[in-house]
């Protein structure tokens, strides 16, 4: 282990006073909000119980993990919030502590949660802060690996390309048993820099929130890969702004197990003009399970010229099925073109019969179907990493069969 | 065009703004019970209804405010606004002449002589309805077409069967304020098997200063009937805002079918957002048995704001419903406006086609919900809803929100925004078309799919509507 996680390991953020200020602050403010509830448009459709089950016991509880999975290329290992093993080359990591003063009131502003009570929380209670910097292009991408087991679990991560950088990055999560972990990235975007960032969830722990904030600066470009299938609650939540000229695609799939609920929520803010935001994402719903996608897109009065689509598609797979989508678009500028897309259904009985009568089962057609269902998105999906890892979770013949 | 030309062009005159003189019987302004029993004794209602009221004004004092509309207005004093102002009657028979011009003027067929038109009119002015054309004829088949008011004491039971059978008095805030308070409105009813032999119209105007309408309308059509009803509505100018809280009721029994349109042109205030009419609405329709049909088609250019969601409930197997909408705001008119389709019958169907226009420095959003109940296996529902943006100080946004709790239903919806095409205005003035003459021929063509589903006379009227509303929007 190197020194930068050592410290890392002894808690959140450093005490300077500076710092010490603002989380006081923060706490105040979290203290006075109470958590989102139904009635929040942005918590309409989540399965809001399943987070506060496991109660917090005390920062830094333990969890007996099972052997971890041997991680290849530059990687960080982060279990119940806090990173323990990790090596890279390419990216720079630095917890709090190193910071120097500017780089700290840098980020302090670059942080602020709004009113958002979980972004407040994971900022009060952060079990781990570690800045990841990359200043030219990383060929290989940066494995994140998190792992929680046991109570609120709360890791916090910025990551910040200087201008011109490339690379990758890859947050991967494991989640068990009666916890939940309230996670949040922080991405921030130098001038033309290009960060394509995949996440892949798998386990069945309780409850699993990802927030991820972008901002994108002037010819800047984010490019989300994701795969969503978990436990019992998930929600993965991007909340990027766009600047001048600069590009988000998003694409990504979920996969709901029995029983789960899934949630996704996108706020895209184009506060600049010319960019474009492409917006794809496609659900599949077994029985038992629920997916929600809410997203908006924000067009801003400077965010003339702006090319903005989204397009959410979910398949139900059986009768004890449920989605909910809302695909809104708030538009202040007048020069746009903007539009998005919306289907909720199962798999066409027409192409299913047309595949049976040339003798295929129907087991084999309807995965067949799938395939085709989600192959646009897995066509955006360019990292080996994420779609290695789809692959090897998507329905076999045997389960599309409910 | 320059910008002045623009806001010139844009803030003209709105035709309707005139005031009709004449004496009017008010209440002082205020709400309490006793103006529940004031009006509901004017009316020499039975008791039934009078609790009904009451329970409903109850309601309302425990309830608040709806606020979650993208739409910003100063709150609304409720004891300032009178709740019930009438012309006052020179016998039983006669109606006051200069209310007979002010209809006129407005273009709505009053005389019977307009038969011509085939449309028969109830004309609602401030808090009740002044004359209703045709009954003789539309009695011969049976159809009962007068106000609410009337009808509560000929058919009571009619009234207190369905009155409230879709929108509850405690549905939602403004549901419950005209549930207690309602002064009138139409009433119509459509025997079994019988295809209304003319449209029906209702034709709103609120004339009084400081006055709230809150009509009430209650149309059932029977088994195997037809009704095709029409609903227009003006108001003078005046500086303060004017609130407008109705609720429609439709119920469409087995294989019965109604369509609604409306066109709304309320003062939608002057350039500034001083004045104009709060248009808080609640429509909705339900088709209760097999096969039944309701069609809302409604053309919203009035209106300082508009909260307003005619929804269908569709409980009838095979049931269908649809929504026709185009929404023009200009000026500083806020428009939050859309349907729900709520899918509990098997093989239902709905359709949503909604074209929001945006002008000046208004903002127009459309929401509408489609909810797939676990029932509802077979279900289909396609939704489209345009935006176009005419000038940088406007916002089109839409909020669609999508729930299916049965995967043999189809959904689905598409959704764009854009502005006018720089193409599709370079070809017409190619042609020799005039910017103007192009933008309206452009919107024209962007709200076709709407007006095709208006009556005819509808029709003309909404596209010259919509043709003045633009008038300048483009340089």
């Amino acid at each position: 282990m190197n020194t930068a996680l050592a410290v890392c390991q002894s808690g959140g953020w450093a005490e300077d006073a500076a710092t010490l200020t603002w989380h006081e602050r923060l706490a105040e403010r979290l203290a006075a909000l109470t958590p989102p509830t139904r009635k929040d448009e942005f918590w309409r459709y989540s399965r809001l119980s399943a987070c506060f089950a496991p109660e917090r016991t005390g920062r830094g509880l333990d969890c007996p993990f099972p052997s971890p999975e041997p991680l290849a290329g530059e990687w960080i290992r982060l279990d119940q919030g806090r990173p323990v093993a990790s090596h890279t080359r390419a990216w720079r990591l630095r917890p709090w502590s190193e910071l120097d003063e500017t780089t700290r009131a840098r980020w302090r502003e670059r942080l602020e949660p709004g009113e958002d009570f979980f972004a407040l929380r994971n900022l009060v209670e952060a079990d781990a802060v570690l800045l990841l910097e990359l200043e030219k292009t990383a060929d290989a991408p940066l494995q994140l690996h998190y792992r929680h087991g046991a109570g609120w679990v709360q890791p916090l991560v910025l990551v910040e390309l200087a201008p011109g950088a490339r690379g990758a990055l890859v947050e991967t999560f494991s989640s068990f048993g009666p916890s939940t972990q309230n996670g949040a990235a922080h991405f921030w975007l130098g001038e033309g820099a290009e960060l394509t960032h995949g996440v892949f969830t798998a386990g069945d722990g309780q409850a699993l929130l990802h927030r991820v904030r972008a901002r994108l600066c002037a010819h800047a470009r984010l490019d989300v890969q994701a795969f969503a299938s978990t436990g019992a609650y998930q929600r993965l939540e991007w909340d990027v702004t766009l600047g001048k000229s600069s590009t988000l695609r998003l694409s990504g799939i979920t996969q709901g197990v029995p029983g789960g609920s899934n949630d996704v929520a996108l706020r895209i803010r184009h506060a600049a003009p010319g960019a474009a935001t492409d917006v794809l994402w496609r659900g599949l719903v077994p029985a038992e399970a629920h997916s929600a996608v809410i997203g908006r897109i924000l067009i801003e009065p400077a965010g003339q010229r702006t090319d903005a689509a989204m397009r959410l598609d979910h398949l139900l797979l059986a009768d004890s099925a449920a989605a909910d989508v809302k695909p809104e678009l708030e538009i202040y500028a007048d020069d746009v073109a903007c539009g998005h897309g919306a289907t909720l259904g199962r798999l066409d009985d027409e192409a299913l019969f047309y595949l049976r009568s040339r003798g295929i089962p129907e087991a084999e057609a309807r995965q067949l179907l799938i395939d085709a269902f989600l192959a646009p998105v897995l066509q955006r999906f360019t990292l080996a990493e994420v779609l290695r890892h789809v692959q090897s979770r998507l329905p076999r013949p045997d389960d599309a069969a409910a | 065009m320059s910008t002045t030309e623009l806001d010139a062009a844009l803030s003209q005159a709105y035709e309707a703004g005139f005031v009709t003189d004449i004496e009017t019987e008010t209440l002082p302004p205020g709400l309490d019970e006793k103006v529940i029993e004031y009006i509901s004794a004017k009316k020499n209602e039975p008791e039934f209804l009078r609790q009904w009221r009451l329970e409903a004004f109850r309601r309302w004092q425990t309830m608040r405010e709806p606020h979650w509309a993208h739409v910003r207005y100063e709150p609304i004093d409720y004891q300032g606004l009178i709740y019930y102002a009438a012309p006052k009657r020179r016998s039983e028979t006669e109606i006051d002449p200069k209310l007979l011009e002010t209809y006129e003027k407005l273009g709505v067929p009053v005389h019977e002589r307009a038969a011509l038109a085939g449309v028969a009119v109830d004309a609602v002015f401030d808090s009740v309805s002044v004359l209703t054309t045709f009954k003789d004829k539309l009695a011969e088949a049976g159809v009962i077409f007068c106000p609410i008011s009337e009808a509560v004491q000929k058919y009571p039971e009619l009234v207190q069967k369905y009155l409230g059978s879709v929108v509850p008095p405690g549905d939602n805030f403004f549901a419950a304020l005209n549930s207690a308070v309602f002064s009138d409105g139409s009433f119509v009813y459509i025997p079994k098997g019988v295809r209304c032999p003319l449209e029906l119209s209702t034709y709103f105007r609120i004339n009084t200063a400081r006055t709230g309408q809150f009509e009430r309308t209650l149309i059932i059509a029977d088994e195997g009937s037809y009704v095709s009803y029409l609903e227009g509505c003006t108001a003078p100018m005046r500086d303060e805002h004017q609130l407008h809280a109705a609720v429609v009721e439709l119920i469409a029994l087995e294989g019965a079918e109604i369509r609604y349109s409306t066109v709304q042109n309320w003062y939608p205030g002057d350039e500034e957002g001083r004045g104009g009419v709060y248009n808080f609405v609640t429509k909705r329709g339900l088709c209760a048995g097999r096969g039944a049909k309701i069609s809302w088609t409604q053309v919203e250019t009035g209106s300082a704001i508009t909260w307003k969601y005619p929804s269908v409930i569709l409980k009838g197997d095979d049931s269908v419903g649809e929504f026709y909408s185009v929404a023009l705001t200009r000026g500083r008119q806020q428009a939050d406006t859309g349907t729900k389709m709520i899918h509990l019958g098997r093989n239902t169907r709905s359709t949503i086609v909604s074209k929001g226009i945006a002008a000046g420095h208004s903002q127009n959003a459309y929401r509408g919900l489609v909810r797939i109940n676990p029932g509802a296996s077979g279900a289909r529902n396609y939704t489209q809803c345009d935006s176009l943006l005419i000038g940088p100080h406007c916002g089109a946004h839409t909020f669609p929100y999508i729930e299916s709790r049965n995967p043999r239903a189809i959904v689905e919806h598409e959704a764009s925004t854009s502005r006018v095409s720089e193409e599709q205005l370079f070809y017409c003035r190619q042609r020799g078309i005039d910017p103007e003459r192009a933008v309206a021929l452009i919107v024209g063509g962007f709200c076709k799919d709407v007006f095709q589903k208006l009556p005819l006379e509808f029709a003309v009227e909404a596209g010259k509507l919509l043709e003045v509303s633009l008038e300048g929007s483009v340089g």
